[in-house]
């Protein structure tokens, strides 16, 4: 493993009684100018993963020798095309019974492998955790959101992969990451989770900086307007909810 | 009628939802609270109604003939939707009537029941649809950040 991936101090994490095993699956595809810095923020974790997977989508800026610059990372060239594809790559060659995520472009902060593998282990009933997030500018600062984008607050429920960590059963149990969807399959393989009732702890620690960029509004959101109206009407066919008038789900 | 003809004009309300059919449901997502709603069947119906901007009246009128009941009838059920839609902010008080008014036809629904149609309020991807993922698309099928954050 690398150098950088060894555990390191921690004020914030209580010791595990055992080390169990995490995969940590990073996809990535031109992303080398903030890949560094994601990698790094692994190195700090207390907790050491024991497989690093960097999939690369075939990036043609520098992704794959900054990946590689980092020692006990293993770089894997993407089979297919897509978002999902490349996190279903990474799952298939995960070999530890823990899975986390990181998305290149996110940091983690120190203890969210130890703090979310205590409570898997601690809680055999969850299938998985999630802790919150702030968000980061392009720059790497705290920033505040816009306000209709989960409102004022500073913190929000990291309902993404980068702030998720899970069983490696649950996915051989609910499948991964659904290719139809482009951007929309983090969403829709929560979403499937949820109505599968699989049991999740959310962390009140955050544990995740999620960089939020400027992009293409009107290309954005349209394609992921027309995803996430997809994936409700999934979610409703798969629970095949009574139209019972005001019922909250 | 009374107080549908109150309703008259009404507005979606594109600042605050978006909406899409899909396989004859209607699925409205609250963009401020990431509620989303459905409306099926006769709900559905007065749908096509408010999304062509024809007062309530023609939407009853449509209904009563499209199901083959009586007015009085359909123009509760479209009372009671335009409220729970008003209450929801999926609607609004329009700013103007349209200068036009199309007729408003539905297909025969000869042998379809008459059911009341009810907004039914889902909240399971509230978080999510907060969360809001933020990236485009490239041509390989990847999120992309923008250009400037490409640069190396």
């Amino acid at each position: 493993m690398a150098e950088c991936l060894t555990p390191g101090p921690s004020s914030v994490t209580p010791p595990l009684a055992s080390a169990p095993a995490v995969s940590v699956i990073l996809v990535v595809r031109n992303g080398a100018a903030y890949l560094a810095e994601a990698l790094e923020s692994l190195c700090r974790q207390s907790h050491t993963p024991a497989q690093v997977l960097v999939v690369d989508g075939h990036s043609s800026d520098s992704t794959v020798s900054v990946a590689e610059s980092f020692p006990g990372v293993t770089v894997v060239q993407q089979e297919g095309m897509g978002l999902a594809n490349a996190r279903n790559q990474g799952l298939a060659l995960a070999r530890h019974p823990y899975v986390a995520f990181l998305d290149h472009d996110d940091r983690w902060l120190p203890g969210m492998l130890s703090l979310q593998l205590a409570t898997l282990e601690q809680q055999p009933r969850l299938g998985y955790g999630l802790c919150h997030l702030r968000f980061i500018s392009a720059h790497g600062e705290p920033i505040v959101p816009p306000a209709n984008r989960a409102g004022a607050s500073r913190r929000f429920p990291a309902v993404t992969p980068s702030g998720l960590v899970a069983r490696r059963s649950l996915f051989d149990a609910l499948g991964g990451f659904d290719p139809a969807y482009a951007i929309g399959c983090d969403a829709a393989w929560f979403t499937r989770a949820r109505d599968a009732g699989i049991p999740s702890a959310l962390l009140e620690d955050v544990l995740l900086e999620k960089r939020l960029h400027d992009t293409n509004l009107s290309n954005r959101s349209a394609i992921n307007r027309s995803e996430m109206f997809r994936i409700a009407a999934a979610s409703l066919a798969r629970r095949r909810l009574p139209q019972s008038g005001n019922g909250g789900s | 009628m009374t107080t549908t003809q109150s309703h008259a004009a009404l507005t979606i309300n594109a600042d605050k939802v978006a909406h899409e059919t899909i396989e004859d449901e209607v699925i409205i997502i609250h963009l401020e609270t990431g509620t989303y709603y459905n409306l099926v069947d006769v709900g559905r119906d007065v749908w096509l109604g408010l999304e062509v901007g024809v007062p309530s009246q023609e939407i009853v009128k449509a209904l009563s003939s499209a199901y083959g009941v009586a007015p009085e009838l359909a123009g509760e059920a479209v009372e009671a939707l335009l409220a729970s839609l008003l209450a929801e902010e999926i609607l609004v008080a329009a700013d103007s009537s349209p200068a036009s008014i199309e007729p408003f036809k539905l297909s025969d629904r000869t042998g379809c029941p008459f059911t009341t149609p009810e907004l039914t309020i889902h909240t399971n991807m509230a978080d999510l649809l907060m969360l809001d993922p933020i990236h485009d698309v490239d041509e390989q099928g990847w999120p992309s950040a923008s250009p400037q954050d490409r640069a190396l």
